[in-house]
C-alpha cells in the first residue's frame, strides 16, 4: 500500500507544479522562442552596420554614436582618403568626412550627416573577453548593402585570443586579436565583433594567421585611446595618428616562441599605462582586476611599486614579473587634486586559459 | 483505499492538466520576450564550464622539421590564375610554422596529436603543458589511418578527461572542438554538432566545427567537458578537398584509443592510410540481388579463400548485402587480420568462406 | 508487491514528459536540433553527386537543376539504403530547380512540408542537410545518414542574380549539399541549398551559402507538377522595362525607358515611373525588384504599385517568359546585342558595357563562365591578351571559337587584375 500511496502522491505533486508553477508553462512556451533567440541581437545591430567604400575599395563599418559617428578600417576605404561613401540601412547612400585614422591599428573615424539620430552599438570591454563567448560578425556580404539593404549576421563565441604576428590580405595591423568561430568574409572588414548584449569588441580585420585561417578582429580597447584622441582633436582636418603605411614591425611568418619559462601564472595587476614625467599614467583599468578593486582610475600615476620607482611600461612589467601571484603589494599613486596615495594590492595570476 | 487514492490522484491530476492549458496560453502571451536570452547565458555558461574543465588537458605541440617538398600549386578553380599566369598558390596548401595541439591521454606523459602534425623529418618536438611547461617530446608511433600519432614527455601525474559515452551519440548533439592558438597559450574552442555519428567505417563521427592545422589533434568534448574523441584529417593533400574550417570535419571517438595506443607505444607505426581489402571488383551491370563479381584479385583474402569470378556475396560478416555500396561500407567497418565470414551463390548453390582481410592504400578518408 | 511496482511504473510512465526535466534551454535546444536532424534524415533523398530531399508521400522530391536537371531518369537512395528509380517530372534551368518523381507502388515516403521562408528572420536557427564531398556510407544498420550542420539565417531576399530571393546561411554547406533541404528546427523546408560565396576562392565553405527560398517553390510546384512545358518551366519577367541602375535613396525600382508595345506598355508603366511594390513585397532597388519577379514562372500575373509624381497606381501584368538581358531590366540597352551564330562557343555569363567597361552582369550556375571562376562585377579587358574595347567586340571573339575552345580573360575585380582560363562549351539554346 504505502508504495503505491506515495507513487501516486508524487505523481499528483507534479501534476499541481505543472498547473501552477510559471516556470514549467513558460518553458513550453519558450519553446519556440528557442529558434529566434539570435534574432534580437539581428535587429539591435543590423541597424547600425554600414557599408564603406573610399579609395577604390569596399568593406564595412559601424555606428558609435547617433550623430553618425562610424568606425571603419584603412583596409576598407583606403589609407589616406578624406571622404568615404557610406551606405546605411535604407538604401541611403551618404558622403562621409574622415574625421581621423590609425592606418596601423586599422581605425578610421568617419562622420556622416543623416540629419536624423541613428541607431548606435554601445563600446564593449574586450580585455573582460574570454574564450567560449558568445560573439556575432555582421557586415556587408558579397554586396549585399547595396544590393538587399542588408548586412550579413554570422554567430559563434570567441573561439581564442592571442598575439597576430602575419600580415595577410594587405592587413595593417598585428598585434592581439579577438578570433571568433563566426563566419568572416570579404568587405566585412571595419565591421563590428559584437557580444550577446550587442556590445562592440572589436573590428573585423581580414588578416588572417595561416594555421588557422580563422575569423579574426582588431579588439576595441587596443582603438579606444585613438578613438578618443581623434574625437578630441578633430577640428577641420583629419587627424593622423601613427604611420600612413605601417611596415610589418617584426619579420612576417617567424616562428612564434610561448613566454620564456613562467611559474604556473604570472602575476597579474590589469593596468595599461603610458609614461609620463614622474611615473607612469593609466590609460585603462581592466574590469574586476585587482588594480580596480584597489581604486585606481584612470588618470593616476604610478611612481613605485614596493620600493622600486616606476617611469615606463617596461619598468612596470619587470617589477610585476618579479612578483607572484597572490602577492600582496604596495603601489604609490598620484591623482590630481588628491595628492599621492599608497594603495594595497593583492595581485592574481593572470586570467588566460 | 488503494481504489480512493487512484481516484483522488486521477481527479487531481486531470483538473491539474486542464488548467495548465490555459495557464499556458496566458502566460505565452505575457512572456514572449522574457528570459529570451536565457539560451544565450545557457551556452556561454556550457562553454565556460567546457574550458575550465578540460584547459589543464588541452598540450600545445611545436615540431621543427627539415624543409618539406613544395606543396601542390593548383587550386579546385583549375582555370584561375593570378598575375603573370602564375596558378595562385592555394592558401590551404602548406604546412604552416606555428603551435598545434595536443590532448594528455595519459597521467605518465602520453599526449596524443594528428599524424599530419609530427610527419616529415622531424629534427624536435616540444610540447607546452597548460601548467607553463614546456617539455621535450618523444614520439612513440603514428598511424595513418587514424591519423593520430603519440607523443612521450617527462611527467607524471598529469589531468586527463573523463569520457562520455559513445553509445548515444546522436547527429544535431552540441560538442566543442579545442585546441591551442598559434602562439601556443590561449585556449581555443570551436563549437558544433554531431554531423553524423558514425563516419570513417566507425571509427569516428562527423562535427561541424571549424577544423584546421591549428585546432586538430585537440580533444572534441560534450557540454559536460568529457571526451568524445580527438580530431583529425586535415592535412595539406586533404586542403584541396575540405580545406580548412569547411565545416565537415572528422575525430576519432575515444574507444578506438587504448588498443590504438598500445600499437603507438610498441611502434607499430603505419604511414599510409590503409582500409580493409577484400580483393573483389563488382560487375556494374549485373542485374542479381547480391553483390556478383567480375575480378577477384590475386594474392587477396577473397582469391586465398576459394572465392571466384562470377559467385554472387550475398552475405558479409553475418549481414545480407544487396548491393556494391552496402558491401564496401561494411568491408570498410571492419579492420586489416578480420576473420570475416563470406557466403556466396555460386550457380545455384550457397558457399560459405572464411577471409581473413588484407589492406589496401587509400586516398580519401 | 508486485501490483505496487507496477502502480509505480504507471505513475512514474504519466510524468509530463521531459520538459520537467529539460528546464535548461541548451539542453531543450539540444532536443529540438536532434530531433530536427533525424526528421529531415528520414526525408533526404541521395542523388548521384549531390542532395535532395522527399517533398510527398507519393514521391515528389526536388534537388537543383545543376545535380539532376539534365538527366530523364535517375538512381536515388533513400535514408533507409533503398535505391530507387526516379523521373524527371519538369526542370528550372534557370532558377535552378528540378522535380523528379519516384513510383512508391504500395510505399509511402515520409516527407517534408513546405514551410514560410517570409517569416524567417536574421539570426533564426536552420538545419542544412546533405552529402558534402560524398562521405556518407552506407552504415552498420544499412541506413544512410546524410551530413547535419547546423547554423543561423544570416540574410533574407537576397538577390544573387538568377538566385532571385534567396536565403544565406552560415550553416556550413558544401559541394555535394547542392539541392539538398535548409529546414527551421520545426523540420519545415525554408531552402533548397545549391550555391556559395567563398572567401579563399576554392569551393569549401567559409560561411556563406545561398538557398532558393520555399515560397519561390511554391510558386513553381503547381504547373511542374503538370510537367511545364516539354519538361521545361520558364521564369517570368514583365517585358519592356529599361530599369536605373542609380541609387534611390530606398525609394524603388526607377524605369527609365518602357519598349513600345510590350508588355509594360499595355500595363501601363511609363517612363520615369518608381514601382515601390509588388504582389504586396516592398521594392526599395532594382535588385529587390528583379529578385520578387525573379519568384515567379512565366505567365504570373503580378500587381504592381508604381509612384508617378504625386500619384499612386496600381497596375497589373501577366509575365512574359524570361530572356536573359531583358530580364536583368535592359529590355533597351543602349546597342542591340548582335546575333549569335549557331554552334558557337559559350561561356555563360551575361556581360553589357557600362561607365567601367564591359561588366558581367550575370553567370549561369554550372556554366564555363561560372567553374573557371568568373564573377559577377568583373570587368573584362582583354580576350587573350588581345584588349577588347566593347561588349560587340567580346561577343564576336567569343563566337568564333567553337565549344571546347580555351579562352583567356584578364579580368579586374576589385583592385585586382586576374587572368581566368575558361573552356567554351555549348550553348544550351542549340541543344
Amino acid at each position: 500500500m504505502k508504495p503505491v500511496a506515495l507513487a501516486f502522491a508524487f505523481w499528483v505533486q507534479l501534476a499541481l507544479q505543472a498547473a501552477f508553477d510559471p516556470g514549467f508553462a513558460l518553458a513550453q512556451a519558450q519553446q519556440e522562442d528557442l529558434d529566434k533567440v539570435h534574432v534580437r541581437i539581428a535587429k539591435k545591430v543590423a541597424p547600425a552596420t554600414v557599408c564603406v567604400e573610399g579609395g577604390s575599395m569596399r568593406g564595412s563599418g559601424v555606428i558609435i554614436d547617433k550623430s553618425g559617428l562610424i568606425l571603419t578600417s584603412p583596409t576598407a576605404v583606403g589609407t589616406s582618403s578624406t571622404r568615404v561613401t557610406v551606405l546605411t540601412k535604407g538604401a541611403r547612400s551618404y558622403s562621409g568626412k574622415v574625421m581621423g585614422r590609425a592606418n596601423d591599428r586599422e581605425l578610421v573615424i568617419v562622420k556622416i550627416d543623416a540629419g536624423q539620430d541613428l541607431p548606435f552599438l554601445e563600446l564593449g570591454d574586450s580585455d573582460a573577453v574570454r574564450p567560449g563567448q558568445i560573439s556575432y560578425v555582421f557586415g556587408d556580404s558579397y554586396d549585399s548593402m547595396r544590393s538587399d539593404d542588408q548586412p550579413a549576421m554570422s554567430m559563434g563565441v570567441i573561439s581564442g585570443i592571442y598575439e597576430l604576428t602575419q600580415r595577410h590580405e594587405r592587413a595593417l595591423y598585428m598585434g592581439k586579436v579577438l578570433e571568433t568561430s563566426a563566419a568572416v568574409n570579404p568587405a566585412q572588414n571595419g565591421g563590428p565583433l559584437v557580444d550577446r548584449e550587442g556590445r562592440l569588441l572589436g573590428l573585423i580585420t581580414l588578416n588572417y594567421d595561416d594555421s588557422k585561417f580563422t575569423g579574426l578582429a582588431v579588439p576595441i580597447n587596443a582603438l579606444k585611446p585613438s578613438i578618443e584622441k581623434i574625437r578630441r582633436d578633430y577640428s577641420s582636418a583629419p587627424v593622423v595618428l601613427g604611420p600612413l603605411r605601417p611596415e610589418p614591425a617584426v619579420e612576417p611568418k617567424k616562428p612564434v616562441e610561448p613566454a620564456p619559462k613562467a611559474k604556473a601564472g604570472e602575476a597579474w595587476l590589469g593596468l595599461e599605462v603610458k609614461a609620463v614625467l614622474g611615473g607612469v599614467e593609466v590609460t585603462r583599468v581592466a574590469r574586476r582586476s585587482p588594480a580596480h578593486k584597489a581604486g585606481i582610475h584612470r588618470g593616476d600615476v604610478v611612481t613605485m611599486i614596493d620600493a622600486s620607482k616606476i617611469s615606463t611600461e617596461e619598468g612596470l612589467r619587470k617589477a610585476l614579473e618579479r612578483k607572484s601571484p597572490e602577492e600582496t603589494v604596495r603601489i604609490t599613486v598620484n591623482r590630481e587634486g588628491a595628492g599621492v596615495q599608497e594603495l594595497t594590492v593583492k595581485l592574481v595570476a593572470k586570467p588566460e586559459y | 483505499m488503494i481504489l480512493r487514492t487512484l481516484l483522488l490522484a486521477l481527479a487531481l491530476g486531470s483538473a491539474a492538466f486542464s488548467s495548465f492549458g490555459s495557464g499556458l496560453e496566458a502566460l505565452a502571451q505575457d512572456k514572449q520576450e522574457v528570459k529570451s536570452d536565457d539560451l544565450v547565458s545557457s551556452l556561454e555558461k556550457s562553454y565556460e564550464k567546457v574550458a575550465d574543465k578540460t584547459a589543464n588537458c588541452v598540450v600545445a605541440v611545436r615540431v621543427d622539421r627539415e624543409p618539406e617538398p613544395a606543396p601542390p600549386k593548383t587550386t579546385p578553380l583549375p582555370g584561375l590564375r593570378g598575375r603573370f599566369g602564375a596558378a595562385p598558390e592555394d592558401p590551404f596548401a602548406k604546412r604552416p610554422s606555428a603551435w598545434c595541439s595536443g590532448l594528455i591521454v595519459e597521467p605518465t606523459g602520453t599526449i596524443l596529436t594528428t599524424y599530419f602534425n609530427v610527419q616529415g623529418k622531424v629534427k624536435s618536438i616540444r610540447v607546452l603543458l597548460p601548467d607553463g611547461r614546456e617539455l621535450e617530446g618523444k614520439l612513440l608511433g603514428y598511424n595513418g589511418t587514424y591519423d593520430l600519432a603519440a607523443i612521450k614527455v617527462e611527467a607524471e601525474g598529469l589531468p586527463t578527461l573523463r569520457k562520455a559515452r559513445l553509445d548515444d551519440l546522436k547527429a544535431g548533439q552540441p560538442l566543442v572542438a579545442l585546441g591551442r592558438a598559434p602562439d601556443g597559450k590561449s585556449l581555443t574552442l570551436n563549437p558544433g554538432i554531431v554531423s553524423a555519428a558514425s563516419r570513417l567505417g566507425g571509427k569516428g563521427i562527423q562535427i561541424d566545427s571549424k577544423l584546421n592545422y591549428g585546432n586538430v589533434g585537440g580533444p572534441v568534448v560534450d557540454l559536460e567537458g568529457r571526451l568524445v574523441a580527438v580530431s583529425c584529417k586535415v592535412d595539406v593533400k586533404y586542403a584541396l578537398v575540405f580545406g580548412q574550417n569547411s565545416g565537415v570535419g572528422f575525430a576519432i571517438t575515444h574507444d578506438r584509443f587504448s588498443n590504438l595506443l598500445v600499437d603507438l607505444k610498441a611502434g607499430k607505426n603505419q604511414a599510409e592510410p590503409r582500409r580493409p581489402f577484400l580483393g573483389i571488383g563488382p560487375e556494374p551491370n549485373s542485374k542479381k540481388e547480391g553483390v556478383e563479381l567480375a575480378t577477384v584479385q590475386a594474392g587477396t583474402a577473397a582469391e586465398k579463400a576459394g572465392i571466384k569470378p562470377h559467385d554472387v556475396i550475398i552475405e558479409f560478416d553475418g549481414r545480407k548485402v544487396t548491393q556494391f555500396d552496402d558491401l564496401r561500407a561494411a568491408i570498410g567497418r571492419k579492420s586489416e587480420g578480420d576473420r570475416v565470414k563470406v557466403k556466396v551463390l555460386r550457380g545455384e548453390d550457397e558457399m560459405e568462406f572464411e577471409c581473413v582481410l588484407g589492406s589496401a592504400l587509400d586516398d580519401a578518408p | 508487491m508486485r501490483p505496487s511496482f507496477l502502480l509505480l511504473a504507471l505513475a512514474l510512465s504519466a510524468l509530463p514528459g521531459e520538459a520537467l526535466a529539460q528546464q535548461d534551454p541548451a539542453a531543450r535546444l539540444q532536443k529540438k536540433v536532434e530531433d530536427c536532424a533525424r526528421h529531415v534524415s528520414e526525408r533526404f533523398v541521395y542523388f548521384g553527386g549531390g542532395s535532395g530531399v522527399m517533398i510527398s508521400e507519393d514521391g515528389y522530391c526536388l534537388t537543383n537543376h545543376h545535380v539532376a536537371g539534365t538527366q530523364n531518369t535517375t538512381k536515388v537512395t533513400l535514408f533507409t539504403g533503398r535505391e530507387w528509380s526516379a523521373k524527371l517530372v519538369c526542370t528550372d534551368a534557370l532558377g535552378d530547380l528540378t522535380l523528379f518523381k519516384i513510383e512508391p507502388g504500395e510505399e509511402k515516403f515520409p516527407f517534408i512540408r513546405l514551410g514560410d521562408s517570409d517569416k524567417l528572420e536574421m539570426g533564426q536557427y536552420v538545419v542544412a542537410c546533405g552529402n558534402p564531398f560524398g562521405v556518407t556510407k552506407p552504415d552498420a544498420d544499412s541506413k544512410w545518414y546524410p551530413t547535419i550542420t547546423l547554423g543561423i539565417v544570416s540574410a533574407i531576399h537576397r538577390n544573387q542574380q538568377t538566385y532571385f530571393d534567396c536565403v544565406q546561411t552560415d550553416a556550413a554547406v558544401n559541394p555535394g549539399n547542392s539541392g539538398g533541404p535548409l529546414v527551421t528546427l520545426d523540420g519545415q523546408l525554408v531552402g533548397i541549398n545549391g550555391r556559395i560565396a567563398t572567401r579563399y576562392q576554392n569551393r569549401v565553405n567559409s560561411g556563406v551559402g545561398y538557398a532558393i527560398p520555399s515560397n519561390q517553390i511554391r510558386n513553381f510546384l503547381p504547373e511542374m507538377k503538370k510537367g511545364g512545358e516539354k519538361g521545361k518551366i520558364h521564369h517570368g519577367m514583365v517585358g519592356g522595362l529599361q530599369i536605373s541602375e542609380q541609387n534611390t535613396q530606398g525609394e524603388g525600382a526607377k524605369i527609365v525607358a518602357v519598349k513600345s508595345n510590350s508588355t509594360a506598355d499595355q500595363a501601363g508603366l511609363r517612363k520615369g515611373d518608381l514601382i515601390t511594390s509588388v504582389n504586396g513585397y516592398s521594392i526599395f532597388n532594382r535588385e529587390r525588384y528583379l529578385g520578387v519577379i525573379g519568384t515567379y514562372p512565366e505567365k504570373t500575373e503580378v500587381s504592381l504599385r508604381v509612384k508617378r509624381d504625386e500619384e499612386t497606381l496600381e497596375l497589373k501584368a501577366p509575365l512574359d517568359r524570361y530572356t536573359p538581358m531583358e530580364g536583368l531590366g535592359f529590355a533597351l540597352p543602349p546597342r542591340p546585342a548582335p546575333v549569335r551564330p549557331k554552334g558557337s562557343g559559350y561561356l555563360g555569363a551575361y556581360v553589357e558595357e557600362t561607365k567601367d567597361g564591359v561588366k558581367v552582369m550575370d553567370v549561369r550556375v554550372a556554366s564555363p563562365a561560372d567553374e573557371a571562376g568568373l564573377q559577377v562585377g568583373d570587368l573584362i579587358l582583354a580576350v587573350n591578351d588581345r584588349k577588347i574595347t566593347g561588349r560587340d567586340e567580346l561577343l564576336q571573339r567569343l563566337w568564333q571559337r567553337k565549344p571546347g575552345a580555351k579562352v583567356k580573360l584578364t579580368v579586374k575585380r576589385g583592385a585586382e587584375e586576374l587572368e581566368i582560363e575558361a573552356t567554351l562549351g555549348r550553348n544550351p539554346d542549340d541543344e
